[in-house]
C-alpha cells in the first residue's frame, strides 16, 4: 500500500540514469527539475491526503503513518534525495537479480540450460564438416570425442561430438519441405504443416523411448546422455530432406535411389559414431565382457531403425 | 498417418493403466521370478527379467494415484468433446 502510493513520484526520477542523478545535482537544470518536482509533489501530496480522508477505511497502516507527517515534510522529498534514490534503485535491482536468480534455479531443476547451451556450440566449419560426414562417412578414421577434464570438448572443437543445431535445423527444414511437396501435388492446407510437425516429434519422441527402454531392460550403462540420443536419432532428417527434394526433382526413382545412398551413408555413420559411444573406445572391443555382444545388438538395432524410419517418414509425401 | 501428440500421450496413459491393472496376488505372484529378489553376484549384469520385475514394480508404485485424476480428467475431456 505504502510503496503504491509512493509509486508515481519515484516515476520520474526513474528516467534519468542513476549515475547522472547522483553527479549532477549541482548543475541548473538539476535545481530546477528538483524545484518542479517539489511542487508537483507538493500538489499531489495535498491531493493524496484529501483522498486518504475520503476513503479513511480502505487504508491500512502505512497511510496512517504517512498522515502522522507534519504538512511541510512530505514523504515524496525522501525519494528526491538522491542517494535514497539511488539505494531504492540498488535494492530493487537486488532484488529483480534475486529473482531471476530464483527462477534460473527453478528452471535448472528440470533442464539444465548449460547441459543445453553445450549442444548449440557450434560454428559454420563444424555444421560443413559434420554435414560432409553425414554424406559420406567412410573415409574417416577417428571418431573418438575428447574429454576435457571429465567433459567432452564442444563440438566446435570436435567434430565428433554430437549438437542439437543440425538437428532443429533439419527438422525445420523437413516439415516445410513437407508442406512443398503437398503444395505440389495440390494436397496442401495450412494445417497440413501443423500435423506433419506433430507427427515427426512424436515418432521422434517414440524411437528414443524405445532406444531407450532398451538400454534399460538389457541393463547397458553407457555414457549417452538422452540428448545425445535426441541428437543422434534426428541426423536422419537431414537425409530425409535431401531424398525428398531429389524426389520433387528426379520423380519417385531419383527419391528412392538418393534416400538408399542417404540411408546407407547415415547406418555407417551411426555404427561407427555409437560404436565408439556404446563401447566405449575402440580398445574396449577386444576385452570381451558379458555384456558386450548386447551392447552390439543394440547397436545394431538403433542404426538399422535409421533407414526404417527414414522411409517411414517420408513415405506418404511421395505418393501421388 | 494422423498421428499426433495427443494420441501419443494417450497411449502412453493406456499403456500405463495396463501396467497398474495387473494384479499383484492373481497374476504377478505367479509368474518365476517375481518377488525372489535373489542376491546378484558382484559384477554379474542382471538379467532381462530382473529388469522388466523392477521396472512393472516402480511404474505401480509411482503412478498408482496419480493415474487416477489423469484418467478422470481424460474421460471427462472424451465425453464433452468426444
Amino acid at each position: 500500500m505504502y510503496d503504491s502510493q509512493y509509486d508515481p513520484y519515484g516515476q520520474p526520477q526513474h528516467h534519468q540514469p542513476p549515475p547522472q542523478l547522483f553527479e549532477d545535482t549541482s548543475s541548473p537544470s538539476y535545481a530546477y527539475g528538483n524545484q518542479g518536482y517539489r511542487g508537483g509533489g507538493g500538489g499531489a501530496n495535498y491531493g493524496y491526503r484529501g483522498n486518504q480522508n475520503q476513503g479513511g477505511p480502505n487504508d491500512g497502516g502505512g497511510g496512517a503513518g504517512y498522515n502522522a507527517y507534519p504538512g511541510a515534510m512530505p514523504g515524496p522529498q525522501l525519494f528526491q534525495d538522491p542517494v535514497v534514490a539511488n539505494m531504492a534503485m540498488q535494492y530493487g535491482q537486488n532484488l529483480m537479480g534475486q529473482g531471476k536468480e530464483y527462477v534460473d534455479k527453478k528452471l535448472e531443476r528440470y533442464i539444465s540450460v548449460s547441459q543445453v547451451k553445450y549442444y548449440f556450440a557450434v560454428d559454420t566449419r563444424y555444421v560443413l564438416k559434420k554435414l560432409q560426414l553425414l554424406f559420406f562417412p567412410y573415409t574417416h578414421s577417428d571418431w573418438s570425442v575428447r574429454y576435457e577434464q571429465d567433459e567432452p570438448v564442444q563440438p566446435r572443437l570436435e567434430i565428433n561430438a554430437p549438437d542439437l543445431y543440425i538437428p532443429v535445423m533439419a527438422i525445420v527444414t523437413y516439415i516445410l519441405v513437407a508442406g512443398l511437396c503437398l503444395g505440389l501435388q495440390q494436397r496442401f492446407s495450412p494445417d497440413v504443416l501443423g500435423i506433419q510437425a506433430s507427427s515427426a516429434i512424436v515418432w521422434l519422441v517414440l524411437e528414443i523411448f524405445v532406444i531407450i527402454a532398451t538400454m534399460y531392460v538389457t541393463a547397458i550403462h553407457t555414457q549417452i546422455k538422452s540428448l545425445d540420443l535426441l541428437a543422434f536419432a534426428s541426423y536422419k532428417y537431414v537425409g530425409m530432406i535431401i531424398s525428398l527434394l531429389a524426389g520433387l526433382v528426379l520423380d519417385s526413382m531419383g527419391y528412392y535411389s538418393v534416400l538408399a545412398y542417404c540411408s546407407f551413408s547415415l547406418v555407417v555413420f551411426m555404427f561407427r559414431t555409437l560404436r565408439w559411444q556404446i563401447q566405449g573406445g575402440a580398445g574396449a572391443m577386444e576385452a570381451y565382457s558379458a555384456g558386450n555382444k548386447r551392447r552390439l545388438y543394440l547397436l545394431l538395432f538403433m542404426s538399422g531403425l535409421q533407414p526404417f524410419m527414414m522411409w517411414w517418414l517420408t513415405r506418404h509425401l511421395m505418393s501421388v | 498417418m494422423a498421428f499426433g501428440i495427443y494420441s501419443l500421450l494417450e497411449a502412453i496413459i493406456l499403456c500405463l493403466n495396463a501396467v497398474c491393472i495387473l494384479n499383484e496376488e492373481r497374476f504377478l505372484s505367479r509368474l518365476p521370478g517375481w518377488g525372489g529378489s535373489h542376491v546378484q553376484g558382484f559384477g554379474e549384469e542382471p538379467g532381462f527379467k530382473t529388469q522388466i520385475f523392477h521396472f512393472i514394480r516402480s511404474i505401480k508404485t509411482v503412478m498408482k494415484y496419480p493415474l487416477i485424476p489423469v484418467n478422470a480428467f481424460v474421460i471427462i475431456f472424451k465425453l464433452i468433446f468426444g
